[in-house]
């Protein structure tokens, strides 16, 4: 049985998948990578199929030991002054890339202020139980190691021994696209469900608005306070089903968009919804972030996933299989 | 729980439908909290997820909206639509809503399990046996599951226990407990921190990810109170405060 064993969590890290969606009608959230691009195109570094779980390391820090050799790729925003520079013992290692890690090797992420999040991927995936359709940790659900609350130093983590395929490379022109997809500061949005309930709208200002992120942001949620709107009335409506991506604004000076751990309904009213193109860069949010938001019509917002997705299947193929676990 | 069919006639279902994002189609069946629209809501949550419609990946049911979110990698927007559209055509029949299940959640009123009882009671000028017969009395409806995994909205409490929320919420409220927040009450299937007044526990589990079905209530369903002792509380296997 191969394991890695977590020396050091950092701020926060959980096993993630692409989620398992199917069941807001019990509550339960869909969970899975916040940026499921770097997940998606680790896994396929490193052979495997997209839906693979991998280790969503979270802020800061993470040391994590491998007690025999293994491929990895560790996929996060890089290139930028304060992104993640992660070694091996004593040598860098690169992001976006299946290198192949000795027994008894260590990854060293080290802090870093750029970019919220950093994915391993493991040939082989991380074999975290499935736990209805998937190995995503949910603290609300209590699913996953620790009742859900991420993994602690000292933990093992099983890992497949057989992978779906064989190890992707990512050119220079796919990589740099990739580093922009991930690291932009400029959501596109779906104005909705409850776009009419503000004074002020995001079209005639709110989306000229320079946001910050709050520090009281994670994978519930990014708190962001700037937005130049606010809800009419009271502020409440009777709640209904939310989305990850939607912008929830609950008073004059904050909004959240709601993360992959949302609360499945809510009585705040959502002014607009992330598009599905930039949830990737939602997750790479970081407190104290400056972001604004870019109001789009629903053709492009479809129209731009699609187009980014089979540009990358011909970069990157994806490993036979379903992109779901 | 036992199966049982709630008695409603034909339910129309005239509905609004809008994309609220473009993976989300927002299906509107009422503007407000009635028994009506949630049935309606129950029934059309049921249509749509029986229909099989291709790139729908989760269906969010509420007290009077469903909405329907889509796989954007494989999402024919006109074709979904029109699926949707053929799924709701006509009337919904009473048959077709058959979800209402009768469960009883055994519950310790008062003591380390209901620490606000007390306050309740003087909150309303009556005792806390009072409140007891009267939060026991009631038939809830569970109105839809959301907020979090397991937790049900529940519909039916009587407006003599109407309660304000606390004006300083616990950090720290233990799962199983049954509180009043307004003109709500319910259950908190997980520990988590809360403002509601926290009048009693169950010992069920609301919320078990490791059961085949996970969550006890379901939408639709009728839920009725059972007060119990201390000593029943801890052999049905409920924990410590």
């Amino acid at each position: 049985m191969n394991t890695l064993r977590i020396l050091q969590p950092g701020t926060l890290a959980t096993v993630q998948d692409l989620g398992r969606p199917g069941h807001a009608a019990m509550g339960v959230a869909t969970s899975g990578a916040a940026d499921t691009l770097s997940l998606r195109i680790g896994n396929r570094l490193v052979g495997n199929e997209d839906g693979a779980a991998g280790i969503e390391f979270s802020l800061s820090g993470g040391v994590v030991a491998f007690e025999q050799e293994a491929v990895v790729a560790l996929c996060g925003i890089s290139g930028t002054a304060g992104c993640v520079r992660p070694r091996i013992g004593g040598n860098e290692m690169p992001l976006w890339a299946a290198v192949r890690i000795g027994a008894g090797e260590e990854i060293t992420l080290g802090a870093y202020t750029r970019g919220a999040r950093v994915y391993l991927c493991v040939r082989g995936g991380v074999l975290e139980p499935v736990v209805m359709g998937s190995r995503s940790a949910y603290r609300a659900g209590g699913i996953g190691a620790n009742g859900g609350r991420g993994l602690r130093a000292g933990d093992c983590v099983v890992v497949g021994e057989e992978s779906a395929g064989p190890a992707g490379t990512l050119g220079d022109h796919a990589l740099a696209s990739v580093q922009m997809a991930i690291g932009r500061q400029v959501l596109r949005v779906n104005p909705g469900p409850q776009a009419g309930a503000f004074v002020g709208s995001l079209a005639d200002g709110g989306a000229r608005a320079i946001c910050g992120v709050m520090d009281a942001s994670d994978r519930v949620g990014v708190r962001i306070s700037g937005l130049r709107v606010r809800p009419r009335e009271g502020g409440t409506m009777i709640s209904e089903g939310t989305v990850h991506g939607a912008i929830q604004v609950p008073g004059e000076d904050l909004a959240i968009i709601l993360g992959p751990d949302r609360p499945t309904t809510g009585g705040y009213p959502m002014v607009a919804t992330v598009t599905a193109v930039d949830l990737p860069a939602l997750g790479q949010l970081r407190p104290r972030d400056r972001v604004r938001l870019e109001v789009c019509t629903l053709e492009a917002a479809r129209e731009l996933y699609k187009e980014r997705w089979s540009r990358l299947d011909a970069q990157i193929p994806s490993v036979g299989g379903s992109s779901r676990p | 729980m036992r199966g049982t069919h709630v008695r409603l006639g034909r339910v129309k279902t005239a509905y609004e439908m809008t994309w609220s994002s473009e993976r989300t189609l927002r299906v509107v069946l009422g503007s407000g909290i009635s028994p009506e629209t949630s049935a309606r809501v129950g029934a059309v949550h049921a249509r749509l997820v029986e229909a099989g419609i291709a790139s729908l990946v989760d269906v969010t049911p509420a007290y009077a909206t469903v909405l329907l979110t889509f796989d954007p990698e494989t999402l024919d927007a006109g074709a979904s639509e029109a699926a949707v559209r053929g799924a709701l055509a006509g009337e919904v029949l009473a048959g077709e809503y058959t979800a209402g299940r009768v469960a009883e959640l055994a519950v310790c009123y008062g003591g380390e399990y209901g620490p606000d009882l007390l306050e309740v009671a003087e909150h309303h000028g009556v005792s806390a046996e009072r409140v007891i017969e009267l939060h026991c009395g009631a038939e809830y409806r569970a109105a839809f599951l959301g907020f979090a995994p397991g937790f049900a909205y529940l519909s039916g409490l009587v407006r003599e226990l109407h309660t304000p929320r606390r004006a300083r919420p616990r950090t720290r409220v233990p799962a199983g407990s049954v509180g009043i927040g307004g003109e709500q009450t319910g259950v908190y299937p997980k520990e988590s921190a809360g403002g509601w007044r926290i009048i009693g526990r169950t010992p069920r589990a609301l919320f078990d990810a490791a059961r085949a079905a996970p969550a006890l209530l379901g939408i639709g369903d009728r839920v009725r109170f059972v007060p119990i002792s201390p000593e029943r509380f801890a052999e049905l296997g409920g924990g410590g405060a």
